[in-house]
């Protein structure tokens, strides 16, 4: 094959493993919306909490856990976070306006940065594991297993949480809430409840997340906060609530960034594609998928 | 009225959203298996008489008794439980889910499961309907067929007390004659219904007794044929004869 196409497809693959992490951390905070009507600013931060749960597995003296383990614990400490963030923060706001809801979720960010400052520094963390160096060669494109088993995963916790919200009494009552909240309390569904359970979930999916993507990159205190942000643009461009939507957006997202620093430049990722966000809400202001509200 | 009959009581009851008062001293007794309603002008505190029953704003004064239980303050959970259940005015549904799901939410509190299955067979087989619209998004639906879908939302939990806000708001009359006919029927095999309506005569033919609210007390009250034929609740509510 030509380089050049083996460097087009290197770039596209790339596109997609970035997009399905921006996926998995979207679809959390697109849930939280959906369900709890609120923006969570710190889910890129619980991300970093899985980011440092993977580092110390990693790093436990004496033992040596296997990979598929370690991504089970980080998702259950990070579902765990989650939980605890849920019950002591937000359930009592979470009937209060957005203003309140948002200086507590970011209050919850920077608790959670300067606890990781302290306890281990801004010196970044490799975590690297036994997949992020193998690398497996089809017709000359050369794809890290690492990034096979990110693209595998996120396919995978799609179908699987559409098959939960479609058909268990607990994903229809998400739904149910995020529809009709007013309506939830005449038929006895417990909001709070449900809204717990919504934390504890999206809080586990940026710990796989973490646990997945963390290995070709590093942990640092700080690697949530961008991330946030651009979960952030992905579920605004899906159109607000609409969760396939985000998780979409999120592809087109990482595609975009993956294919503008392979050939045009690296530094300049963040303003294409926040641009990209930008342009796309001034033409189309509820988002790609959304349906327009009102009027 | 016999007291021995009576399922639904309340006994001076002041309610409202913060400082504003709504409710001022309401006092009234529902019997078991009648169809009560209530009526009155825009903003005289119908819908807020049938939240505050339902649990859903709490009475600063006075005491809501049922089945001879005092419940005043009891969360709407319980209620449920208890047999009361509230469709409210507007759209009450989940517009994203099916018809199917929408009945399984209903009956979301219950735990027998299977037995929620059979019951929404049931309820497909009674109301055409929900049987030919059975996995369409409700959303989709006309109003009226949406309001259909809202009355068996509630019949999920087979209650005793139905409270019914402003059923036929927004509907073409063909479609208020059906929605009466549900009501009816309902109230026929052994619901006791209190209804809220603005089509006040409508509403009257098909009840035994009539409240009529009037800045949230309760100005007249007789069967639903004294009220009829009473002057002033005539010139009021009802229009010109």
């Amino acid at each position: 094959m030509p380089i050049e196409v083996v460097i087009f497809i290197e770039h596209i693959i790339n596109g997609l493993t970035l997009g399905a992490f921006y996926a998995l951390i979207t679809l959390g905070l697109s849930l939280i919306f959906g369900v709890a009507r609120l923006v969570n600013f710190a889910h890129g931060d619980i991300f970093m909490v899985g980011g440092y749960t993977l580092f110390l597995l990693l790093n436990l003296s004496g033992i040596t856990l296997p990979y598929p383990l370690i991504v089970v614990l980080v998702v259950v400490v990070t579902a765990l976070v989650g939980l605890l963030i849920e019950r002591v923060v937000i359930h009592p706001i979470l009937n209060r306006s957005w203003r309140v809801q948002a200086v507590a979720t970011l209050g919850i960010s920077i608790v959670l940065q300067n606890l990781a400052l302290i306890l281990f520094t801004s010196d970044p963390k490799q975590t690297p594991t036994i997949y992020s160096r193998q690398i497996i060669e089809i017709m000359d494109i050369r794809i890290s297993v690492q990034r096979l088993i990110i693209l595998v995963a996120v396919i995978f916790i799609f179908l699987a949480l559409q098959w939960f919200v479609k058909h268990t009494q607990t994903g229809k009552a998400m739904r149910a809430v995020s529809q009709n909240r007013e309506m939830c309390q005449i038929v006895g569904i417990d909001v709070p409840r449900i809204a717990m359970i919504t934390f504890a979930i999206s809080s586990g999916l940026a710990g796989l997340a973490a646990a997945l993507m963390s290995p070709l990159f590093s942990v640092m205190p700080t690697m949530g906060s961008l991330l946030t942000l651009k979960a952030l643009a992905a579920v605004i461009l899906g159109g607000l609530g609409q969760v396939n939507g985000a998780f979409f957006a999120a592809f087109l997202l990482g595609l975009v960034e993956a294919l503008f620093s392979g050939y045009v430049s690296y530094a300049y990722r963040d303003v294409v594609s926040f641009g990209l966000f930008v342009l796309i809400l001034f033409v189309r202001p509820q988002g790609l998928f959304g349906r327009r509200v009102g009027l | 009225m016999a007291t021995d009959n009576v399922i639904l009581e309340l006994r001076n009851v002041d309610a409202g959203y913060g400082e504003i008062e709504v409710l001022r001293n309401v006092s009234l007794r529902v019997e078991h298996g009648q169809i009560v309603t209530v009526i009155g002008a825009n903003g005289a505190g119908k819908t807020t008489l049938l939240r505050t029953i339902f649990g859903l704003v709490k009475p600063s004064r006075g005491q809501i008794l049922y089945e001879g239980a005092d419940i005043t303050g009891l969360p709407t959970l319980e209620l449920l439980k208890r047999g009361i259940a509230f469709i409210p005015g507007g759209r009450s549904n989940f517009p994203q889910m099916t018809v199917q799901e929408n009945l399984e939410m209903g009956a979301y509190i219950r735990k027998d499961k299977r037995q929620v299955m059979k019951d929404i067979d049931r309820l497909c087989e009674r109301f055409e309907i929900l049987r030919m619209k059975r996995h369409t998004p409700v959303g989709n639906l006309s109003g009226g067929q949406q309001q259909m879908v809202e009355f068996a939302i509630a019949l999920m939990l087979k209650p005793k007390v139905l409270l019914i806000d402003e059923p036929t708001i927004g509907l073409a009359p063909l479609l208020v004659d059906e929605v009466f006919r549900v009501i009816e029927e309902i109230n026929a095999s052994g619901t006791t219904i209190v209804l809220v309506e603005q089509n006040a005569r409508r509403a009257l033919e098909a009840s035994d007794y009539g409240f009529v609210l009037e800045l949230g007390s309760i100005r007249y009250q007789g069967n639903a044929e004294q009220l009829k034929q009473s002057e002033e609740v005539y010139r009021a509510y009802l229009g010109e004869r």
